[in-house]
């Protein structure tokens, strides 16, 4: 469905290889990616994703050519660490705004945004500008504005970082319903939260790529 | 469809929102626009009105027609100076000829009018005048004809007629003029007068400016340099130097007020992008193109320029009398299609390629990728 080959990626010329002759293939299920900052986590998954261009080696997404606008509008789900949501607009023209970008249809769109927002506990607030919410319930919000295409690809990074177990519990849950309501989808989770670790089929640990002697010094 | 008209909309509140925070934003480029715009026009006006002003001579003048007006003082008078020395050009066309004596004659109703006298030589001239049957005959473009006068010159009384003065010599008759004869007061004559000689051109005949070179070479020969020569290719000379200025000035202000506003807009937009970069990177995130996005800050700059260009070019049409008048600049064109004509549309297209080039740097910032903006 998701596959990587010889992913090379680097800031700059001069900095070292944040990501060097990487290759992994995702099946259809929830893949945890876990490691230290800077290892390159959220880096590959803002390659998977499309928003980052690697030096060097290929990305292949079943039914697309490549990562590009088409693939982003229809078929994947992006949630970011931080701002997420469009500040001006009401959490329910969030929603509606990507999943018309994503061709879906008007009625399958209302549909959708009852369904996600009723599934994230969210049906009251589907008015409220992001302003006036809680971090929590902006992070619901922004998986909501993941899922409303229904994707085939989800990307996620850090969605539950600082969040409290119940709202960790609902964004669990939430993402275990969608990955088996379709067996073809793939949700990519990059995460220091082991809270996540249940409902994972598949667990990278990005550590191994990592030179670890920097941290090792600075606890001596 | 719905997708654009959600975004388009997204992007006009976040806009809005933008110019009532940072009112300043927009007041900057809004006086840089009322600056530029202003000094554009009025000098694209001011030369359109002179340029117009001597369309408008030489339309009246006539291409083929040329005048020439000698001063006779007392003293070349005495000298034995000839007067009539410029007669000989008659055989190039319709010769108009008389002397515009220095009195002037007050007629029954207290109005005062300038004096032509004519003799002998002059008759073949005024012979459209003479057929009324008149010898003094008042030449009027506010009176009717066929009205018997009785005017007083120097307490000498005359009657005449009053006519109406044919097109060929209505540009030599600016106010009212009597014509009688130069026989009826010779001693006026002896105070001096200006010898008019106005020559409508056949066609076979020789240029104008030979025309105008050659009465030059009589003048410089006979070393009589008190005469004014008038012709329409002289005007055109000079309306022709002035069209030319006007097409390089164009070119140039277009420049500056295009050059102007892509430095200012630009800076402007590039600043207020890195502003609103993360929602630009979000949406951009969304599937929404980079040429929407880009756009915004077009169709954003075009609004402002636009509005604020008209709104200029409206008030100084309004305000146009007062302004050119404190310039003591007179032109009888038309407002409308001064301030609504080639000169406007070349003001407020530069104004807007101003704008679009001012785009090319945020349109080049929106190349960078989504996954370096967002974290």
């Amino acid at each position: 469905m998701l596959s990587c080959s010889n992913i090379y990626y680097r800031y700059s010329w001069k900095a070292p290889w944040v990501l060097e002759e990487f290759s992994h293939e995702f099946a259809p299920g929830i893949h945890l990616i876990k490691g230290y900052s800077g290892c390159g986590k959220s880096t590959l998954l803002r390659i998977l994703g499309g928003y980052l261009k690697q030096q060097k080696g290929k990305i292949d997404i079943e039914g697309y050519r490549n990562n590009g606008t088409k693939f982003q509008k229809r078929d994947l789900g992006f949630v970011f660490q931080q701002l997420n949501l469009l500040p001006l607009a009401s959490v329910r023209r969030n929603l509606h705004l990507a999943a018309s970008l994503a061709g879906i249809s008007r009625t399958k769109r209302n549909e959708n945004v009852d369904r996600y927002l009723g599934r994230l506990g969210l049906e009251t607030f589907k008015k409220r500008l992001p302003k006036s919410m809680s971090g929590g319930q902006q992070q619901r919000a922004t998986i909501a504005r993941a899922l409303i295409k229904e994707p085939k690809v989800l990307l996620l990074d850090e969605p539950t970082s600082g969040l409290d177990d119940l709202n960790t519990e609902v964004i669990k849950k939430v993402l275990q319903e969608f990955i088996k309501d379709d067996g073809s989808r793939v949700a990519v989770i990059c995460t220091h939260d082991s809270r996540l670790d249940k409902i994972a089929d598949d667990i990278l640990d990005f550590n191994r790529f990592l030179p670890m002697e920097g941290h090792l010094e600075a606890l001596a | 469809m719905i997708s654009s008209i959600l975004t388009a909309s997204y992007l006009w509140k976040d806009t809005w929102k933008r110019w009532l925070e940072q009112p300043g934003s927009i007041l900057a480029r809004s006086v840089v626009t009322i600056i530029m715009v202003s000094l554009s026009v009025l000098l694209l006006v001011g030369f359109r009105m002179q340029i117009e002003r001597l369309r408008t001579e030489v339309d009246k003048f006539g291409l083929d027609n040329l005048l020439i007006m000698e001063t006779v003082t007392p003293m070349d008078i005495a000298n034995g100076v000839p007067a009539d020395r410029f007669r000989s050009i008659h055989k190039w066309g319709d010769l108009f000829t008389g002397k515009r004596m220095i009195a002037s004659a007050t007629l029954s109703n207290g109005r005062n009018t300038s004096i032509v006298a004519y003799s002998d030589n002059d008759i073949r001239g005024l012979l459209p005048y003479l057929k009324h049957g008149h010898e003094v005959f008042l030449l009027t473009n506010s009176d009717q004809e066929g009205l018997v006068i009785d005017c007083d010159v120097q307490d000498i009384s005359f009657s005449g007629i009053t006519l109406n003065p044919k097109e060929n010599i209505s540009q030599l008759i600016q106010n009212d003029t009597l014509f009688i004869p130069l026989s009826y007061i010779p001693e006026i004559e002896k105070r001096g007068y200006a010898m008019i000689y106005y020559l409508e051109r056949n066609k076979n005949a020789p240029d104008i400016p030979t025309l105008t070179g050659a009465i030059q070479q009589v003048i410089k020969a006979d070393g009589n340099g008190k005469v004014e020569i008038k012709s329409a290719a002289e005007i055109k000379k000079k309306l022709d130097m002035l069209e030319k200025k006007q097409s390089s000035m164009r070119i140039w202000l277009a420049a500056i007020l295009g050059g102007a506003i892509a430095l200012i807009y630009g800076v402007l937009s590039i600043l207020e992008f890195r502003q609103s970069m993360y929602v630009s990177a979000l949406l951009k995130s969304f599937g929404v193109s980079r040429i929407m996005l880009g756009i915004r800050s077009v169709i954003e700059n075009m609004i402002i320029v636009n509005c604020v260009t008209f709104a200029v070019i409206y008030l100084l049409s309004k305000y146009h009398d007062v302004i050119f008048s404190s310039l003591k600049i007179q032109s009888s064109a038309d407002i409308n299609s001064l301030y609504w004509g080639s000169e406007t549309s070349w003001t407020i297209t530069a104004a807007n390629v101003g704008v679009l080039i001012s785009s090319v740097p945020v349109f080049w910032a929106l190349r960078k990728q989504v996954g370096s903006i967002l974290e």
